[in-house]
């Protein structure tokens, strides 16, 4: 049996593992790192968000504790029936079903020195680059080390040079966030970590950086350096720059160095380090569980019967229209993404999804495909946006809908931020979403 | 009782008109102030083409206007040299077209004899080949192609430049300061000065003014109407399209639908479309892009440009031209020319209206404003504004020195050269600390925007919210959009202007906003993905103590 994954993202690789688990050739066709590669360095099942609305609570309304992100999953799916949890948690107590996923992620990034930190039952208080708190729940290594809350001083490591980072600030914004947080009985300090002359010039190049620190001898040049900031119960949070393919070995020598515990702040555009290695190393998983591995774009679904029978791909930088290679397959996951991914575009001035045309429908199941994107969008930026909730609707076993609301294809299956009804920026359960969703397709696939 | 500021003018509207108003009166030694509701050309010079032309298009009705224009366009360029950059236009010609080449011709024979007023090279006759080699990105249907010179400015930086420069001199220059009353004189009605409120504080100010001038643009009927007065406007509303790079290697000419006259053109890294041209009966402070409006400049690109709807439309600008009144006439008709408008005829003598006219031509304005009011003061000084150079353009800068001094990247001190001239070295230095200080960083890969031209805003130039950098210094108006600038930006001025935690986040909160307001009208294609990552960046990083609301400032 032979399933092609479309989309390489926490998704279709979480489906493409599954399948490969479970005896099936499985070709997974990428276009290029997605949103997945855009990550922070957390997972976030379950983050707690600070806006009022459409965000997950912090605490419980009631007695006003933190609220275990376990209970805010529930909630997730109490709040909005359509949220892809709904299904995914529908019959399955979501503690086991995410401590599970959380196990098998583990074992697939674990080799390249990515663990999954953390679990449903705390809170997991991560700094970002701004200073500005996440509560999270789990986290990946690099960021993961870092939570707050166990922390009795917390000192911010300041790079002169290095770009996207401002340590002052971020402090003060730290300071206000914990006090905010309730959590504020903690010592806070900037320290400055001047780099030696051959890494100073890297600074602003933070992936040369990061390539180098993994290098003994910038190592060998920053390590009387690093001393100074050593101090007993010192919390030690860098930028994230702590290495481009190992960041767990990079952390253990900072931590061997200066005594400390060691983390990285969480870090988007300009530093998306985070996400890249979390990206390289689920190619890297796939690479060893035997999941070929096919760079270039699917641009047809061949179907036959009410199944789908293969796909046409072309090759990367093709021109449009340009003949393409054929794949054949008894089963299809779509991981495709939302627009990043290229799971949704604009076509003609409308939304569609471009493979199967499947309906797309936002937070209140609207259809919003065939409308233009600007009829989608809401002044407030925070608040909801129909664009940025757009996305396909499927049955209990992931099949795709069609605009009957009948499933087309019976072999098809849908995961991660093509799957609509939700909105990862707002509610923060995007790779959360990802991994499930993408290990039931597979799961699902592989029954086909 | 609040504070009281006395001076002899005070100039409400901190637009390229009054901005330049305010710098003519201070080079005069009147003592003045400016008040600016929100950020120093933010307005309609913001929204403008930024084009220091002479407008081929008022060659027909408005001889004068065009005439103005291409001496003011020389006067300009003489006084900051460094804000200007030509721009050589190419004008197709298709065979469909109702005005064949040689009439076209004629036209441009006789635009050719003000070219010399604004440096401008005559124009040249290309035949399609050739034209089709000298701008690829042109349609191949073209009959044949002329071209011509004109003049850009970034308007934003050129009225932040007159502002700074009053101030330099004496004036006390006040944004995000609404007038929200005018003191009058009991009886006579005069006009006394106003009093004005800080948005961003709240704290209120009375400043007292032997004269006042109106130069709030498309809002000037609202400002007289406090006085009782009345300003005819027939405002016009304005957009462009802002595109995540340049389309062509020159500005090209585009027909609408109607047979208006629109064009693109290069600005900065970007090409900007436009512009459209539409009596406006909306809310000024809630200026909407309709998608017909998208529509029609697309529309209009893709015939001169058939490859346009390939490129991304990053944001929009919009605004209102305040137009003088005319009735029973198509909106690109009415004229183009100013009036300076005593309201002693209103019963509100002391109080002044600066009304109509193009950015091209705001130096004159300003001078003829200035001597009016001049003559009411009694000042015999004459007018500098022609001669006098505006900061940084009284040397020229060696832009490889610079870089190799600071270690900043040269196409960054290019680009600060453009904007600050020879003071570039001057913004790179504030930010120098210790013998051996970290090379500048560059904040938005976009353009580069350097952390030392943030600090050097925030510091020196009394830029007051991370909004105002949008217009100042161009952060976030690239194809980024904030996503990869705004969140340290908002730290640099946090450190610099010592905002508490909750201000930087409300900060942040609003630069996004503005950037979705501005970009959500045209949002389409690789743009989505480009917004998808935007929110998320926006929405993780504002953290638990921004307010919810947002600030002030913010945009509705």
């Amino acid at each position: 049996m032979t399933a092609v994954v479309v989309g390489g993202g926490l998704a279709g690789c979480a489906a493409a593992l599954e399948l490969r688990e479970r005896g099936c050739e499985v070709m997974l066709v990428r276009a290029g790192p997605g949103s997945t590669a855009m990550s922070w360095g957390t997972l976030d099942v379950a983050a707690a968000s600070p806006l009022r609305r459409g965000g997950l609570p912090l605490r419980d309304p009631t007695t006003g504790r933190a609220l275990a992100p376990a209970r805010r999953l529930l909630g997730v799916a109490n709040a909005n029936t359509a949220h892809p949890y709904a299904t995914l948690l529908r019959s399955r107590s979501p503690e086991s079903e995410v401590k599970e996923a959380a196990v098998a992620l583990d074992g697939w990034l674990a080799p390249s020195g990515l663990r999954v930190l953390g679990s449903l039952e705390q809170t997991r208080w991560l700094a970002d680059l701004r200073g500005a708190v996440r509560a999270a729940d789990l986290a990946f290594t690099g960021a993961g080390e870092g939570d707050l809350a166990s922390a009795v001083e917390i000192a911010l490591v300041d790079v002169p040079g290095l770009g996207g980072f401002e340590a002052r600030p971020a402090l003060r914004v730290l300071a206000a966030e914990l006090a905010a947080l309730g959590l504020s009985r903690r010592a806070l300090r900037v320290l400055r970590l001047e780099l030696p002359p051959g890494l100073a010039a890297l600074a602003s190049q933070p992936a040369r950086l990061a390539a180098a620190l993994e290098t003994a001898p910038a190592r060998d040049a920053l390590g009387p350096l690093l001393r100074p900031l050593a101090a007993e119960g010192r919390l030690l949070l860098f930028p994230p720059v702590l290495g481009l393919e190992r960041v767990d070995r990079v952390l253990a020598w900072l931590s061997d160095t200066t005594g400390c515990r060691c983390a990285e702040l969480l870090g988007a555009p300009p530093l998306p380090l985070a996400g890249y290695r979390l990206d390289r190393a689920l190619v890297a998983a796939l690479g060893r569980a035997g999941v070929g591995v096919r760079a270039g774009r699917v641009t047809s679904i061949e179907t036959e019967g009410g199944r789908a029978v293969g796909v046409g791909i072309a090759e990367p930088g093709a021109p449009d229209g340009a003949p393409g290679a054929a794949l054949a397959l008894d089963a299809l996951v779509l991981a495709s993404g939302r627009f990043v991914g290229g799971g949704i575009v604009e076509r003609d001035g409308r939304l569609a999804e471009p493979l199967l045309d499947l309906p797309l429908y936002d937070l209140g199941g609207r259809r919003v495909d065939g409308l233009a994107p600007r009829r989608l969008v809401r002044r407030d930026y925070e608040g909801e946006q129909p664009l940025f909730a757009a996305g396909a609707r499927t049955d209990a076993r992931l099949r795709p809908l069609g605009p009957d609301g009948a499933v087309p294809l019976a072999n098809a299956f849908a995961a991660g931020d093509l799957l609509g009804s939700f909105d990862p920026a707002r509610d923060r359960t995007g790779l959360g979403v990802a991994l499930l969703s993408g290990r039931r397709a597979g799961i699902e696939a592989a029954r086909c | 009782m609040s504070r009281s500021l006395p001076v002899q003018v005070l100039v409400i509207g901190g637009g390229i008109n009054g901005a330049g108003i305010a710098r003519d009166l201070a080079l005069r030694g009147v003592r003045c102030a400016l008040v600016e509701r929100r950020e120093l050309g933010s307005g309609t010079s913001w929204a403008s083409s930024g084009m220091i032309h002479g407008g081929l298009r008022y060659l027909q009705q408005d001889p004068e206007v065009t005439l103005h224009s291409c001496v003011d366009s020389g006067a300009i360029q003489r006084i900051a040299p460094h804000l200007v950059f030509r721009i050589p236009f190419i004008m197709p010609v298709f065979p469909e077209d109702p005005i064949g080449p040689e009439l076209v011709e004629v036209g441009l024979e006789m635009y050719d004899r003000y070219q010399p007023f604004k440096n401008g090279r005559p124009h040249t006759r290309l035949a399609r080949e050739q034209a089709l080699r000298l701008e690829p990105a042109l349609s191949p249907r073209i009959e044949c192609a002329f071209t011509l010179d004109e003049w850009g400015v970034d308007a934003a930086r050129l009225t932040a430049a007159n502002a700074l420069d009053a101030a330099e001199r004496g004036a006390q220059v006040m944004t995000h300061t609404e007038a929200v009353e005018l003191l009058r004189e009991s009886g006579s009605g005069r006009v006394l000065g106003a009093a004005v409120r800080d948005r961003i504080t709240g704290e209120s100010l009375r400043i007292e003014a032997e004269l006042t001038m109106n130069a709030t643009g498309p809002w000037s009927p609202r400002l007289a109407a406090l006085a009782g007065a009345d300003v005819r406007l027939r405002p016009a509303k304005g957009i462009h399209l802002v595109f995540e790079r340049r389309v062509s290697n020159l500005a090209i000419y585009a027909r609408g639908i109607d047979g208006r006259d629109m064009f693109t053109f290069p600005h900065e890294q970007n090409s900007m479309a436009g512009t459209t041209d539409d009596d406006f009966y909306g809310d000024l402070d809630q200026i909407e892009v309709s998608e017909d409006e998208v529509a029609y400049v697309m529309q209009a690109m893709e015939r001169s440009i058939p490859s346009i709807r390939r490129h991304r439309v990053i944001h929009t600008t919009q605004g209102v031209r305040p137009t003088l009144y005319g009735f029973g006439q198509n909106e690109d008709e009415l004229s183009r020319d100013f009036a300076v408008i005593d309201h002693a005829r209103d019963g509100a003598p002391g109080f002044f209206t600066i009304a109509g006219g193009k950015l091209a031509a705001y130096r004159l304005m300003a001078e003829s404003a200035s001597d009016r009011l001049c003559a009411v003061l009694g000042v015999r000084e004459p007018c500098r504004t022609a001669r006098t150079p505006l900061p940084g353009s009284d040397a020229p800068l060696d832009v490889v020195a610079v870089a190799r001094r600071f270690r900043a990247p040269v196409p960054a001190v290019v680009r600060l050269g453009f904007r600050h001239g020879a003071h570039a070295a001057r913004v790179l230095a504030l930010a120098e600390r210790g013998p051996e200080p970290p090379a500048p960083r560059t904040v938005c890969g976009c353009e580069p925007v350097l952390d030392a031209e943030l600090g050097h805003a925030a510091r020196c130039e009394a830029v007051r919210t991370l909004g105002d950098c949008a217009f100042r210094v161009r952060l976030g108006v690239g194809a980024c959009q904030g996503a990869s600038c705004a969140p340290q930006a908002a730290g640099l001025l946090a450190d610099a202007l010592d905002w508490p935690a909750e201000r930087a986040a409300a900060e942040l909160a609003a630069f996004a906003a503005e950037r979705w307001r501005a970009a959500a009208p045209a949002l389409g294609g690789g743009h989505l993905a480009a917004f998808e990552i935007h929110r998320h960046v926006f929405l993780a990083a504002r953290g638990f103590t921004a307010p919810l609301q947002q600030p002030t400032e913010a945009p509705a």
